[in-house]
């Protein structure tokens, strides 16, 4: 076979394939990593609610997305307790304010979420914090991401000085990697705790997160809340987290614009391979024109060029790679979200495949068309 | 029956013309060529008489208008595309005038693609056989752009001698030597040819090749005046 032939031109001129693989390793990095902001954002656009094992919620209505919920009386809480099929329900505070940072004195955007930490509905806010349920009862408890301790202005746990929405508060353990996709940082706490910041009433919330018995249907569960609490919506999990995720999507436009982002890369994907195998074939067409003449094949050229692209598209791959790997380190200590699923990351590595397959279409064509009898002329 | 095998090459009534913005030019006119077992024909004639369309014809990588081309025992004027290949590959070595050597491969291995490309195993002590014949076994190892111009020509030859072809069509082989090379590949050809049994069919208006000629044919108008 023509494999080490194919090898054996790649190696020869290497400095000229190494700007194809550059430019395509560069493409594929970018594509990946804006995949990985992209998916970081939408996880963080439904991080909240999403940390909760809930089956259901219920919000007033109409609710348009998650974070801005119209408060209502504590009073469902108790109607959903008693309603067949609910296991347990917590009640849930959501809203933002302002932080005052400790000191000089500056202010920051909060997202204040209160829940019940012990009512049997799992939230994945700081489990790893000891003593949780009374750390975030305790007058100005509060939970903050451990990354957003230097913007926040408080460094210890205890520390004091800083104010939620005009009231003193304290940090009393770290969320891990808790991150809100908009500009304001998560503040967790009890719903008390969270009331008083948010200057609520002291029966006001915007959530019950309910959690089914064993075996109960929630579409069941979620039709008997409704005959119960006519004045309030009941959301399957499912459908409140897209509520929130297509409000969002709408509202930033950041769906066209990655689309136009990727596309873009696999654009310049494209044109590099594209460029680089046509000026080099275009360079030796005499010398296929020969090996025509001698014997050769299309195919038997065409495998030339496949070996090289093959070569070139798996060392862009593996650069590509290892440049993401050390991106994705950078930006773990980030509140910026890198999430990338592997099948994302396979479909991202299958298209810039295609790319440069594609890309190498005009040179096999060009291949295909010259006849052997040029070896000749030139 | 007789075995008096077919000739290596069998021209007869040739016509070719190429379209061109003044008119039909006329290159071939209905020409007979045969070229013998081990004979050397050396084909004459001034620039755009027609010599490389004759031997891209006799090739079998152009199509003639009219007439017949026997390569051997198989008229490739009427055969298909894959037979035709096939004659090209177990009959024919080609030589071109500027060698069209890859230069990503060593010498030997240049040589060797010559086997691949016709879908002969690569027998490697064939390989070093030829060159050495070739007077190039010394640059076996050394890539094109690290030898001569002459021994660039030579490698060419090998590519072309080491499918054991029953006919060599050259092109102008010499045009890019000097006179020292030039001798040396001449005099190395006229013994391979008779040596090894190889006809050759060299179109070239370099008057250092006469000699070596067993016939000189001039091409003018179309035909070979003898
Ligand atoms: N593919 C072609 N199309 C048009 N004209 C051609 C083509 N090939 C050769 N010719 C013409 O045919 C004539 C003979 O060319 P060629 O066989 O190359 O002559 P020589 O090799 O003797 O110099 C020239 O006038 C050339 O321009
Ligand atoms: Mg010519």
């Amino acid at each position: 076979m023509l494999i080490r032939t194919g090898l054996a031109i790649l190696a020869h001129e290497r400095p000229k394939y190494a700007g194809a693989v550059l430019g395509t390793a560069i493409s594929l990095f970018l594509m990946l990593l804006l995949s990985g902001f992209y998916f970081g954002f939408r996880r963080d656009i439904t991080i909240v609610p999403d940390s909760f094992d809930a089956d259901l919620w219920v919000s007033s209505r109409p609710l348009l997305t998650f974070d801005f919920a119209a408060p209502f009386d504590d009073l469902a809480w108790t109607t959903a307790l008693s309603t067949p099929g609910v296991r347990a329900t917590t009640r849930v505070v959501a809203a933002f304010t302002r932080w005052r940072i400790p000191g000089a004195g500056g202010m920051e955007s909060v997202q204040v979420l209160g829940f019940d930490p012990d009512a049997g509905v799992r939230a994945a806010f700081g489990d790893d914090v000891p003593d949780l349920s009374s750390r975030m009862r305790a007058d100005g408890g509060v939970l903050i991401d451990w990354k957003d301790t230097r913007s926040l202005g408080v460094a210890r746990l205890d520390e004091f000085g800083a104010e939620v929405g005009g009231r003193s508060a304290r940090p009393v353990g770290w969320l891990k990697n808790r991150h809100l996709f908009n500009a304001a940082y998560l503040v967790v706490t009890d719903v008390d705790n969270a009331r008083r910041h948010l200057r609520l009433p002291a029966n006001a919330i915007h959530y019950l997160a309910v959690k089914c018995a064993p075996g109960a249907d929630p579409a069941a569960v979620a039709a008997a809340l409704r005959e119960r609490l006519p004045e309030l919506q009941v959301h399957e999990a499912a459908a409140f987290h897209d509520l929130t995720q297509d409000y969002w999507a709408d509202r930033t436009g950041i769906e066209p614009m990655l689309f136009l982002s990727m596309t873009l890369s696999s654009v310049v994907g494209f044109m590099t391979v594209f460029l680089t195998f046509f000026l080099l074939t275009s360079q030796k067409l005499s010398v296929f024109a020969a090996m025509k003449a001698l014997g050769a094949s299309t195919a038997d050229v065409g495998v030339l060029l496949w070996v090289q692209l093959a070569v070139v598209f798996a060392s862009a791959t593996a650069l590509a790679g290892a440049g993401l790997y050390a991106a994705v380190l950078a930006f773990a200590d980030t509140p910026i979200s890198v999430v990338l699923p592997p099948p994302v990351v396979a479909g991202g590595i299958g298209l810039m495949a295609l790319a440069c397959a594609f890309a190498c279409v005009p040179s096999l064509v060009k291949v295909a068309r010259t006849a052997p009898a040029e070896a000749f002329r030139t | 029956m007789n075995a008096v095998p077919a000739p290596p090459l069998h021209l007869c009534g040739i016509e070719k013309s190429f379209a061109e913005p003044s008119g039909t030019l006329r290159v071939l006119d209905g020409l007979d060529l045969t070229v013998q077992q081990s004979e050397i024909v050396v084909l004459q004639g001034p620039s755009g008489s027609g010599k490389t369309t004759l031997l891209q014809i006799a090739g079998g990588l152009l199509h003639a208008d009219a007439g017949t081309v026997r390569l051997c025992d198989t008229d490739i004027s009427s055969a298909s595309e894959a037979d035709r290949t096939a004659a090209r590959q177990r009959h024919l070595g080609f030589v071109f005038q500027h060698f069209h050597l890859l230069d990503a491969l060593t010498v030997e291995d240049n040589v060797a693609l010559g086997l691949r490309l016709k879908r002969q195993p690569v027998d490697r002590a064939r390989v070093a056989e030829v060159l050495d014949r070739l007077g190039i076994a010394s640059k076996a190892r050394k890539l094109p752009r690290d030898i001569s111009g002459g021994e660039k020509q030579r490698t060419a030859f090998a590519r072309a001698l080491v499918g054991r072809p029953d006919l060599l069509l050259a092109d102008e082989p010499t045009s890019q030597l000097d006179s020292h090379a030039t001798e040396a590949i001449t005099a190395l050809l006229a013994e391979i040819a008779r040596s090894w049994q190889v006809a050759v069919l060299v179109a070239t208006h370099d008057v250092r090749l006469h000699p070596i000629a067993n016939r000189l044919c001039r091409l003018s108008q179309g035909k070979i005046d003898a």
